[in-house]
């Protein structure tokens, strides 16, 4: 059987290319990564050109991280051209890289061709080197980037089924791909800028960055000195529970006496020989009712609850009477005291506080 | 301009519209309007929707709503000074707005169900709306900064805001009423314990709201408009908004008056008038009236029947109803799907329930339990 070995005769790039520049590195003769995606050279759509480079067009398909790049390949009679020259490179840098985790160990050494190439291929890759770079700016020689680890060596150190992010964070950890360089070597690369203009950018962006996150930190810090100093009470001295009502003279006739309402939310009522305090408070949602003379009514403006002149609510949504405050005697004064409640519905009327007996 | 135009009006239109007014006023309380006339209004929306949404039906019906509307302002100086008042001049667009809304979307409806009907493509089908980001989008949205721009500033140029004296415990405002959107749960707060009310239901409204696209799975209707397909869904939904949201904002703005007691379009707002509200619990009807005892004195006991109605509408209900009438549904969507569902059903179903029971039984409460703060 004779020994064969298979050439690329055609590569192309299917859509879902991140720019991510691998395959560049890997073997510029054939890639050139633009703006938007990468794309094959146009000499390198002939199969006489990319035949001699297939184990560079392989490493870079391999080392795409979406796996874009797809190839063709024909069979060929013989041993594979380059194979005397890999290993000869493995030889020659036997030790290049080893970062590559456990992967380096299990395998030789970098795939990728050093040293001097076959002169069988050297006129045309002579050639192939020199195009135009991508900024536009003219023909440049592009020097190929050395890689220390190959793509391959890489990916067999993650799980075979590592999603393709996985493989771009290990290759940019080695060292492997550079997807974007410092912010002063991407601003040199787009604007054209010489190293110490672009140096000085940076600095400016840096400064830049800093004056922002700083006064994101002050306007933080602002906003937390004023939220505590809105949660923390300013009035520390509470207004009185309890205030004086005159004495029971002022209250001669039955009926609801409205001159505490305002100042103290408290209505005194005097009916059949009682005098107590109602709590100016609607038990349905905190409104403020109207006593209704006319009507013998107290009558709430928000939902209509109606409550009786003690207090028991008779119409509308309210669902319990009115609340009594604590109201006593001390000499011939009255006293009512509102820290103390008395509430009908666990049967606290009428307990001692709850009124007077007039 | 406009308000000399309405008293020119008015001044024609003599007094022997009272007759008319008089009946509006009668007609206009919640127990009548509700079931005669927003209830069936609702019903034929929903069955008639193929007729009325017809351009030349819809234009005239728009039309009258116009005159009724608008016209009343000019015979009746109480409606005017309501429909004027700056708070309550976005209800009238809200009105307009909803109208339109309903309109254009069963009447794209009406054509699908016709066209699904007949076999033949939707109307969304043969229509590309896809528009360019730039400049398309950018253009309309400018187009319309510029114009809410335009309309805010020279509505509030031409209406001030309402502001008034600043605030007096003493005398607070009769009748107090919240912004016009939350006039809806004022109103709800009439039926409920403000716990339910301003809590329950409304937090109800917003679960419902999240969960509805987790609940509704069902693909008809996505990405076109169509009634005969999904019924069920579009009658709720716009129970839930046209008679419980809408009309009950309706009623809230410019039917209560003072003392939030209810009052006619056509009827002078009396702060002193005496209407009849005295309402009883479920436990007093049923110790009281139907055993013709005392209350218990155990409040438990006291509200047994209460408490019992409500663990049977809220827990028992859905699954008698999965059992029963909505099987096939329950069937589709599985029991967690059903049960979220059900439950908001059967809780907003509750407000009209209790609506109903208070006009036609005053019934207060099914559970009042002020000890603990619990009535429902
Ligand atoms: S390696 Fe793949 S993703 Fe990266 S530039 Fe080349 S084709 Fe695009
Ligand atoms: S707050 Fe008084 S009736 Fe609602």
């Amino acid at each position: 059987m004779a020994e064969t070995h298979q050439e690329i005769v055609k590569v192309w790039i299917a859509p879902g290319c991140i720019v991510c520049d691998a395959c560049e590195g890997e073997c510029p003769e054939v890639f050139d990564v633009q703006e938007e995606t990468c794309v094959i050279r146009p000499e390198a759509m002939k199969a006489e050109f990319t035949r001699p480079l297939t184990p560079a067009i392989i490493a870079a398909a391999e080392g795409c991280p979406v796996e874009v790049i797809k190839y063709e390949t024909i069979e060929v009679e013989g041993p594979e051209p380059w194979a005397g020259q890999e290993e000869a490179a493995a030889a020659a840098a036997p030790a290049a890289g080893g970062g590559g985790g456990g992967g380096a160990a299990k395998k030789a050494g970098p795939v990728i061709p050093e040293g001097p190439p076959d002169p069988k291929w050297a006129g045309l890759l002579s050639t192939a080197r020199v195009s135009g770079s991508r900024s536009g700016g003219g023909p440049a020689v592009r020097t190929v980037p050395v890689a220390k680890v190959s793509a391959e060596i890489i990916a067999s150190a993650l799980p075979g089924d590592a999603p393709p992010d996985a493989k771009v964070a290990a290759m940019v950890g080695t060292g492997y791909i550079r997807p974007g360089g410092s912010v002063a070597q991407r601003i040199r690369e787009r604007a054209g800028l010489t190293r110490r203009e672009a140096t000085s950018v940076a600095a400016g962006t840096a400064a830049l960055l800093t004056i922002a996150w700083g006064s994101v930190a002050a306007t933080l810090a602002t906003m937390g000195g004023a939220l505590q100093s809105y949660l923390v009470p300013k009035l520390t001295k509470e207004p009185p529970s309890s205030f004086k009502a005159g004495k029971i003279s002022d209250y001669p006739d039955d009926g609801v006496y409205e001159q505490f309402k305002g100042s103290q939310q408290v209505w005194i009522v005097r009916q059949k020989g009682r005098l107590f305090a109602l709590s100016t408070i609607c038990t349905h949602l905190g409104c403020i009712p109207n006593w209704m003379a006319a009507d013998a009514k107290f009558k709430c403006p928000c939902h209509g609850s109606g409550f009786y002149m003690d207090g028991v609510n008779f119409e509308g949504p309210a669902p319990r009477p009115l609340e009594r405050f604590k109201i006593s005697l001390e000499g011939d004064t009255i006293v009512v005291d509102k820290a103390v409640k008395y509430r009908a519905e666990l049967n606290q009327w009428g307990l001692p506080g709850s009124e007077l007996m007039v | 301009m406009l308000s000399s135009m309405i008293t020119l009006a008015a001044a024609a239109g003599s007094s022997n519209l009272e007759w008319f007014k008089e009946l509006v006023n009668r007609f206009s309380v919640p127990e009548i309007s509700l079931p005669l006339f927003f209830l069936p209004l609702f019903v034929l929306l929903l069955v008639a929707y193929k007729v009325w949404t017809r351009p030349l039906f819809a234009g005239t019906l728009l039309v009258l709503f116009c005159v009724f509307y608008f016209g009343s302002m000019a015979i009746d100086e109480n409606y005017r000074a309501i429909v004027m008042k700056p708070d309550n001049v976005p209800i009238t667009m809200m009105l307009l707005g909803v109208g339109f809304c309903l309109w254009w979307g069963f009447r794209q409806a009406a054509i699908n169900d016709e066209r699904i009907k007949a076999g033949q493509p939707l109307i969304e089908e043969d229509k590309d709306d896809k528009v360019l980001v730039w400049p398309d989008l950018v253009y309309t949205e400018l187009i319309c900064m510029v114009i809410a721009a335009t309309v805010l500033i020279v509505w509030s140029v031409l209406l001030p805001a309402p502001l008034e004296s600043p605030a007096n415990p003493a005398g607070p405002p009769n009748p107090s009423k919240a912004p016009w959107y939350f006039l809806g749960l004022q109103e709800m707060l009439v039926y409920f314990d403000p716990w339910m009310a301003g809590v329950v239901l409304p937090g109800m409204i917003i679960t419902g709201l999240i969960a509805m696209p987790y609940i509704d799975t069902n693909p008809k209707g996505n990405g076109y408009y169509t009634f005969a397909q999904r019924k069920f869904a579009i009658t709720v939904w716009l129970f839930g908004f046209l008679i419980l949201w809408v009309v009950l904002i309706v009623f809230g703005t410019f039917l209560r008056g003072p003392n939030w007691n209810f009052f006619g379009p056509f009827q002078y707002w009396d702060a002193h008038l005496q209407v009849p509200l005295t309402n009883v619990n479920l436990s007093e009807l049923f110790w009281g009236d139907l055993l013709d005892r005392p209350l218990p004195a155990n409040p438990y006991v006291r509200e047994i029947v209460g408490i019992v109605f409500v663990f049977l509408w809220i827990c028992v209900l859905p699954y008698a109803l999965a059992r029963t009438v909505m099987r096939k549904m329950y069937e589709q969507l599985g029991s967690v799907r059903f049960y979220v569902m059900a439950i908001h059903l059967v809780v907003m179903a509750m407000l009209p329930l209790k609506m109903v029971l208070r006009w036609t039984m005053h019934l207060k409460y099914f559970v009042n339990l002020p000890e603990i703060n619990l009535n429902l």
